[in-house]
């Protein structure tokens, strides 16, 4: 009886140190990387013709999804909390992708080819990308 | 014919007039929220707003669920999952009018107080919203703030975590400067 209460307790015992391993590494689960993700490679202009032709179809297909898109560099500018935010052309002159940099400064230029790797949040205006960075 | 000049002077100022509606937008407005938990405060915000701001006091803010930011993933991910379901529901809205526009003016600084009523969409439902905010006015920059609460019980919001590990209503904030 005695032994059995002692396997009892320990069992507890681990059960709680696992638990509370499980839980604190849950809780401290890494925020998401869209470096170490592999990207769905698009161009920019198939991208937002895929959204505009359906939201909901291109949704399921991009939304969430780390994304790899190339494009041409139409505006830089940053956002308030001063990252840097790059806009790519697509084939309608509205609307494009529409891209907020991990990063507060970047190198790039206006009318540059480039590609750009970020997380699809969906479309307003544009197509959005967000933690996005510069591959090439 | 003086009175032929008079109506088309009218008519001329009138339509003048219509058109310096000057609309303020932006792409990257700002709105947070905050809320209170036992285990932890919940705060995320997001950076890529949509919004419009007309002279005539007509105002709109579109975003995507799914552009909030959380410094906590799991909190990020149980938002999106289990709150909010943001692959059914990606984008929010709220749409509506500054009744005492007639109080900002737009070609002089300052800083004035906003009374805005409108309809917020969240998570599929769409209910009235009142609240009071401010904007500034300073040189061509506008810029709109207002802070209001959001009872999660309006918007159907009930995930299957929600008992008592987080508050009934939350804070919301926005800080959206225009173009």
């Amino acid at each position: 009886m005695n032994s059995k209460l002692r396997i009892l307790i320990i069992l507890l015992l681990i059960f709680i140190v696992v638990g509370s391993a499980v839980a604190y590494f849950l809780w401290n689960k890494p925020q998401r990387n869209v470096e170490n993700e592999k990207g769905i490679e698009v161009t920019a202009a198939q991208l937002v013709k895929e959204y505009q032709a359906n939201e909901a179809d291109a949704n399921k297909k991009y939304l969430d999804k780390a994304i790899q898109v190339t494009g041409t560099i139409t505006e830089i500018k940053s956002n308030q909390e001063g990252n840097s935010t790059v806009m790519l052309a697509s084939d309608d002159a509205f609307t494009g992708v529409l891209c907020t940099l991990k990063h507060k400064t970047t190198d790039a230029n206006s009318g540059a080819a480039i590609v750009i790797k970020g997380i699809c949040s969906g479309m307003l205006t544009d197509v959005r990308l967000r933690e996005a960075v510069i591959v090439k | 014919m003086k009175r032929i000049f008079l109506v088309i002077a009218i008519i001329v100022i009138a339509a003048l007039s219509v058109n310096a509606q000057k609309i303020y937008s932006t792409k990257m407005g700002k709105i947070s929220f905050f809320s209170n938990a036992p285990l932890e405060d919940i705060e995320a915000r997001n950076s890529e707003v949509e919004s419009k701001l007309a002279q005539n006091g007509q105002v709109i803010f579109v975003l995507l669920m799914k552009g909030f930011q959380f410094k906590n993933q799991l909190m990020e991910d149980h938002f999106n999952e289990n709150y909010l379901e943001s692959s059914k529901y990606p984008k929010s809205d709220f749409k509506g009018i500054i009744t005492n526009i007639k109080d900002i003016n737009f070609s002089k600084d300052g800083i004035y107080p906003a009374h805005v009523k409108g309809a917020l969409t969240i998570h599929g439902v769409t209910k009235g919203v009142e609240t009071d905010g401010i904007v500034e006015v300073r040189g061509r920059k506008v810029t709109a703030r207002t802070k209001f609460n959001v009872a999660l019980k309006d918007y159907s919001i009930s995930g299957s975590q929600i008992g008592k590990k987080i508050a009934e209503t939350v804070a919301v904030t926005v800080e959206t400067d225009y173009e």
